[in-house]
């Protein structure tokens, strides 16, 4: 199972002449930015703050985020392909819900549920954008009012509650720090795997490359582009049902915006939002730095108040955003 | 002078550790030594001293609950039915009250006298996020109420603007297409107020029309007399509304009362909607259609969750912060109960 795509389809930078070293480290930064970003945020933190570098503070930030990573993580592939997914913080609500009502019924009920509606409804994005030629945006557009609204009618507009039992083995997923990391860890690995060593991890780079010069190679481009959006979509319900674990019950107000954050994180993390570049390493320093920033935003400014913190947050992003581009411009520029 | 353990022991002929195994429940005591003890139990009179086993085990088996106005029936329905649940675990329930000052929900909220308790339920009113996350010490706690608070910390709160849109929703049914909202808060944007005043405007923008600000009226209160104003400030404006949805079930009922003053007719002209369920509702002249939260559960959950909290807090690992929303029903009652004609 090794890519069998041929080098000049891959990455913004195709068919360029040999690269000058400037270059080359633009390219570094850009794709590994987020981590030295991330390393040298954490090093300030650990410097100035007591309570940054503790145990309890760490294994808060993890535990209580990980799960959401994982939209980041199905996200990566999406934008790989050129392709966006909007759907997917209604999915983590609706997943979480399915969890806590399957739970009710059994452990296997609670995992099975939200993947298979995860993936059903991935499905049928992934066909409506692939075979239906819709743009990705709309498409999930209508997944994260639709998937809303169908959270809103099964849940009665939350007049219906449903608890994960207390001594339930679903709701031990998510307790604790390890479990949750370790699940979360082993997603991301596997997805690894998936986008850097499998053909169809290749094929999503070159249809993101160039789609066109893609389906000339023969590669299965349609079926490529549903099994993306059925993976982000079963990944987020999977997620959402993990963190509905962790809360003990389906908690319909959730997720709401949780789309963006995971766009910025994959961004951040150096995937082209063109498509065509990423990597999985990138998506997960891209997290961490997101975490670890709004951890340090608490920390230091929210005797400011949440309005300012969140001013701080945007304005953050803007930057990293912004140095990103002008990057990505000064390599595609030579 | 009562009786100790040791009195106990003499007359079973056992130790005390063996003694303490039979009042605590502990297993590997035969069963015929635990009847042996149980019998010398009753024999003396034996009780075991709560205070010093609480001064022993650390735990005092009383929790505080901290809410926000004595005088609302809401609150005093809540802690009522905290107390019930709270009695199920053998907890003894303290009341408090912060009037809904921040600085009082801070001193509650960082542990004031919580060498005496063992857990914390807090209904907050003005508490900032950024209090929440500067608390480094305190008892266990539990959220309580509908305030958002986005962050790892235990909290029971149901769906305001759920439960907002499916009462604005009952009034659009009706027919009723100018509906005012009384009750808006001119502060923080993660009060119950605003959630409410958000779900107002998402019914009213969903059925098509466009959400009138006109018809929002802001008092200061939560209280009869802030419903009773807000009402009459909307009458004398030019547009009369033709339903109300208020934000609680007292301003609800002033503002009922200015209407019979104002010889309108509930719900013939003007429809209204509370929310809270409390008692009194049921028994006004025209009964008071409204929504109602769980109480119930909203009490047993959060009971429940500081339970667990207060078992976990000697645990190697610290437990998720958990968050539920309880359910909630609309009820429909004669405040907009029409005779279609």
């Amino acid at each position: 199972m090794t890519a069998t795509v041929p080098a000049p389809v891959r990455g913004a930078v195709a068919g360029a002449p040999a690269a000058t070293l400037g270059e080359r480290l633009a390219g570094q930064i850009q794709r590994r930015g987020a981590l030295a970003v991330l390393v040298v945020v954490c090093a300030i933190a650990s410097a100035t703050s007591s309570t940054f570098p503790t145990w309890s503070n760490i294994s808060s930030i993890l535990g209580n985020n990980c799960f959401v990573w994982l939209l980041a993580l199905g996200m990566t592939f999406v934008i790989i392909t050129g392709g966006i997914d909007l759907s997917v913080g209604s999915m983590y609500a609706l997943g979480g819900v399915l969890g806590a009502y399957g739970s009710t019924h059994g452990t296997w009920l609670a995992v099975v549920l939200p993947l298979a509606v995860g993936a059903a409804w991935g499905a049928v994005q992934g066909l409506m954008v692939a075979r239906g030629r819709m743009a990705p945006f709309i498409v999930s557009l209508v997944g994260l009012l639709g998937l809303r609204g169908l959270l809103q009618a099964v849940t009665s507009e939350g007049a219906t509650t449903y608890l994960v039992p207390q001594h339930s083995a679903f709701r031990s997923l998510g307790q604790g720090t390890w479990t949750p990391v370790l699940i979360t860890a082993a997603l991301f690995v596997l997805g690894a795997v998936l986008l850097n060593r499998t053909r169809f991890g290749a094929t999503l780079t070159a249809m993101g490359g160039n789609e066109n010069a893609a389906v000339l190679l023969g590669l299965p481009v349609a079926r490529a582009k549903v099994l993306v959006y059925l993976l982000s979509g079963t990944l987020a319900a999977a997620a959402g049902a993990l963190g509905g674990a962790r809360l003990g019950s389906g908690v319909t107000t959730i997720g709401v915006g949780y789309e963006l954050t995971a766009i910025a994180s994959v961004v951040i993390g150096g995937t082209l939002l063109t498509g065509g570049s990423g990597t999985i390493g990138g998506t997960v320093c891209g997290v961490l730095l997101l975490a670890v920033i709004h951890n340090l935003i608490d920390h230091y400014f929210s005797q400011y108040g949440s309005a300012f913190t969140d001013t701080v947050n945007g304005g953050f992003l803007a930057v990293v955003v912004l140095m990103q581009t002008l990057l990505s411009r000064t390599q595609q520029l030579e | 002078m009562g009786v100790s353990l040791k009195d106990v022991a003499l007359r079973a002929g056992v130790s005390v550790k063996t003694v303490s195994n039979v009042v605590n429940d502990y297993p590997h005591v035969t069963p015929r030594t635990r009847e042996r003890v149980q019998r010398a139990i009753d024999e003396l009179g034996y009780r075991p001293n709560l205070t010093a086993r609480h001064l022993r085990k650390g735990r005092t088996g009383l929790i505080t609950l901290a809410i926000p106005e004595l005088g609302n029936p809401y609150f005093a329905e809540v802690a009522g039915a905290v107390i019930d649940a709270a009695s199920r675990h053998d907890l003894t329930v303290l009341l408090d009250h912060t009037a809904g000052l921040r600085e009082k929900e801070v001193l509650v909220s960082q542990g004031f006298r919580s060498h005496v308790i063992d857990g914390l339920i807090l209904s907050p009113i003005r508490l900032e996020r950024e209090d929440l996350l500067a608390r480094t010490d305190g008892p266990p706690m539990v959220l309580l109420g509908e305030r958002e608070y986005d962050g790892p910390f235990d909290h029971i709160m149901i769906d305001n603007v759920g439960a907002a849109r499916v009462a604005v929703r009952h009034l659009l049914d009706l027919g009723r297409r100018r509906i005012a909202f009384l009750g808006a808060r001119k502060e923080s944007d993660r009060q119950p107020a605003h959630l409410r005043l958000r779900g107002w405007r998402e019914a009213v923008a969903g059925a098509g029309l466009t959400p009138d600000e006109s018809m929002v009226v802001a008092t200061e209160g939560y209280d009869r007399a802030d419903g009773a104003a807000a009402m009459a400030s909307l009458l004398d404006r030019d547009k009369r509304p033709d339903a109300v949805f208020a934000y609680n079930d007292l301003m609800a009922l002033g503002a009922m009362r200015t209407l019979v003053e104002r010889g309108l007719r509930v719900p013939e002209d003007i429809a209204v909607v509370g929310f809270d369920d409390i008692e009194e509702g049921s028994y006004g002249a025209v009964s008071l259609s409204t929504v109602s939260p769980d109480k119930a559960a909203i009490a047993s959950l959060a009971v429940e969750c500081l339970v667990e909290r207060i078992a976990a807090r000697d645990g190697a690992e610290p437990l998720a912060p958990r968050r539920i929303l309880p359910g909630y029903r609309l009820i429909v009652r004669e405040s907009t109960a029409i005779r279609r004609s």
